[in-house]
């Protein structure tokens, strides 16, 4: 009984966990994202 | 037994904080009324809102009286698997502030709209005003009823906890949202929302931590009640337990289309202030809905199976079996606050669909400020006594239901697949668009009362015969009007003309921004206000102004308008 509950438990929470990993790459390529645009315009700006 | 005791033990803390709480509403109220002067202002606080707060506010405004009362209440009655009210609703979130949040707020700003009709009819170049007319009437009508569920849960909370009648409950709740909903706007709104967000975060924290230090982990406990309570599938097998898992993944669907958690993309201050925000909004989410399903969890340990006779007072009940009546009176407060903050958003957002795209659009579009700032305010009192009479009207449908069935899924099934569109697909048409909202519209009502059509009809024998059937039929309603909208807005814009000139409005979600400000200045500074909201206090220049001066440099919107 305990392990069925185990298992049960994983299948429950086992997306949170996924969804909380998927916050943390959104967050870091984000970022990433943003600061590339940035340094990008930076770069043909000083150019011209 | 358990019920006999709420007026006495408890209403007086809870009448008293909620006062406090009340005046501190009036006062932001009062104080946001004296800086408000244009409708931008009214209806998204002039694009001035920080991230904090935009991330806490999209959360509370959307999470309401269906999170604090009715995941519990699920929770209680389903066990384990009302975790799954997650499921579908956390990954939508972050997708929409991933994929909608920057866009809808650079695109709302190029197109200078406030509200999502305006911004659908301007986008959409719709010359015929069918777009903004039909979905300010799906807007007026959802959002609406939205109003009245949430009336309707703060007059239960009010009725249970004080012995008032349901009558005053009602009343008094309607007042309150929309006395200071008239008073500050948006403004006073999203800055509420914060307080409530926190007070809400904290309570659905510490609820199960003092319920766990009393009964460890409600698991083992749940087992001996019934091993449906720890099942994922409640105990369902096969196409019950797929259609049932859908049910909850679906509630995710409502996202894109719920105009209260769009407005707050909208709103932001500052284009990159997005990801912050994104960040805050998940991890409320995280907490509340994991913290909401163990207080239904514990509920159904402290007071058994059936210990509680109406469902929507799991989340009350434990509260005052594991706190004192001051503490509990706080905690009971940011449950009535959390009902308070969806409604005063979802009234403001009816209203600036009939003043801002009904009046200004069609009526008087020489409006001046001051006559559409005094117009919002009619209309929010116009609209708050509507729905304090739906409110009773509606006062004994459960409030689980009654959010997802005639508010959060219409307004999902007929805006969302436009809404999506609008920002990701150039080829999308205004007429696909009308269509897709009408088909959602009705799909979602009619689905909800299928059921008892074929029951009508004496089809329900053939239909109890499959599982499957069974299974389809009682799916959560936004799911097969999800597809059909967004199914039906695909073919119909196929097969008509799309706008012209959208290349360039889609080339500049990839910009880099401050590239699009250098063509003005030899500094790169462009020379009009920022969209921090007012001229005498400028914020620093944003993205989304330079988009806005190069899109104005360049006059298409002039020439598509003429």
């Amino acid at each position: 009984m305990p392990e069925s509950g185990s298992v049960e438990l994983v299948w429950l929470f086992g997306p949170f966990a996924m969804y909380l990993v998927m916050l943390g790459v959104y967050y870091v390529w984000e970022g990433k994202r943003e600061k590339k645009i940035r340094n990008r315009y930076e770069e043909t700006n000083h150019g011209q | 037994m358990v019920s006999e005791g709420l007026a006495g033990s408890a209403g007086i803390w809870v009448l008293g904080t909620f006062a406090v709480y009340l005046l501190v509403l009036l006062g932001i109220g009062l104080y946001s009324s004296r800086l408000m002067d244009s409708v931008d202002d009214y209806v998204i606080g002039g694009r001035s809102i920080g991230p904090v707060v935009t991330g806490f506010s999209e959360r509370a405004s959307e999470m309401s009286g269906w999170l604090t009362l009715g995941v519990p209440s699920d929770a209680f009655g389903t066990g384990v698997m009302a975790f799954y009210n997650g499921l579908g609703m956390i990954p939508a979130d972050l997708f929409a502030w991933a994929g909608i949040a920057k866009r809808l707020r650079k695109y709302t700003e190029i197109v200078k709209a406030v509200t999502l009709p305006t911004f659908f009819e301007t986008r959409l170049q719709d010359d015929t005003g069918y777009v903004k007319g039909v979905s300010a009437i799906v807007l007026m009508i959802f959002e609406g009823g939205y109003v009245g569920a949430q009336i309707v849960a703060a007059g239960t909370l009010l009725e249970v906890l004080t012995g008032v009648s349901s009558v005053v409950g009602i009343l008094v709740g309607g007042v309150i949202v929309v006395g200071y909903t008239m008073l500050g706007g948006y403004f006073a709104v999203a800055w509420s929302d914060y307080v409530q967000g926190a007070i809400i975060l904290a309570a659905f924290i510490i609820l199960p931590i003092i319920a766990f230090t009393n009964y460890g982990l409600p698991f083992g406990e749940l087992a001996s009640v019934g091993s449906s309570y720890t099942s994922v599938t409640a105990g369902m097998t096969g196409w019950a337990a797929i259609f049932g898992i859908i049910s909850y993944a679906a509630i995710g669907l409502g996202i894109p289309g719920n105009p209260h958690v769009m407005v707050r993309f909208m709103g932001i201050d500052e284009v990159k202030n997005i990801r912050l925000a994104a960040l805050v909004a998940q991890l409320f989410m995280f907490i509340a809905y994991i913290g909401a399903g163990f207080v239904g969890l514990y509920a159904l340990v402290a007071f058994g199976q059936g210990g509680i006779e109406d469902p929507n007072n799991v989340m009350p009940l434990l509260t005052l079996e594991f706190f004192p009546g001051a503490i509990a009176g706080i905690i009971l407060a940011a449950a009535l606050a959390a009902m308070m903050s969806s409604a005063d958003s979802q009234l403001l957002v009816a209203t600036s669909a009939i003043v801002e795209d009904v009046y200004h659009g069609y009526v008087n579009p020489d409006a001046s400020q001051e006559t559409l700032v005094r117009y919002s305010q009619y209309v929010t009192l116009g609209l708050g006594a509507a729905s304090v009479a739906f409110a009773f009207l509606a006062q004994n449908t459960p409030i689980y239901t009654l959010v997802l069935d005639y508010a959060w899924g219409g307004l999902g099934a007929a805006i969302g697949p436009t809404l999506i569109a609008a920002v990701w697909w150039k080829r999308v048409t205004a007429t696909g668009s009308v269509a897709s909202m009408i088909v959602g519209t009705t799909t979602m009502i009619l689905w909800t009362q299928l059921s008892t059509v074929l029951e009508l009809a004496g089809l329900m024998g053939s239909v109890e015969g499959s599982a499957f059937l069974t299974g389809l039929i009682g799916v959560y309603g936004l799911f097969p009007a999800f597809i059909l909208s967004t199914a039906t807005l695909i073919v119909v814009s196929l097969l008509t003309t799309p706008p012209e000139d959208i290349d360039d409005h889609f080339d500049s979600f990839n910009k880099p921004l401050s590239a699009l400000s250098s063509a003005d200045g030899p500094t790169g500074t462009p020379d009009y206000v920022t969209d921090g909201g007012r001229d005498i206090d400028p914020k620093a220049v944003t993205e989304t102004d330079t988009i806005r001066a190069h899109v104005r440099g360049s006059e298409y919107w002039d020439e598509g308008d003429e």
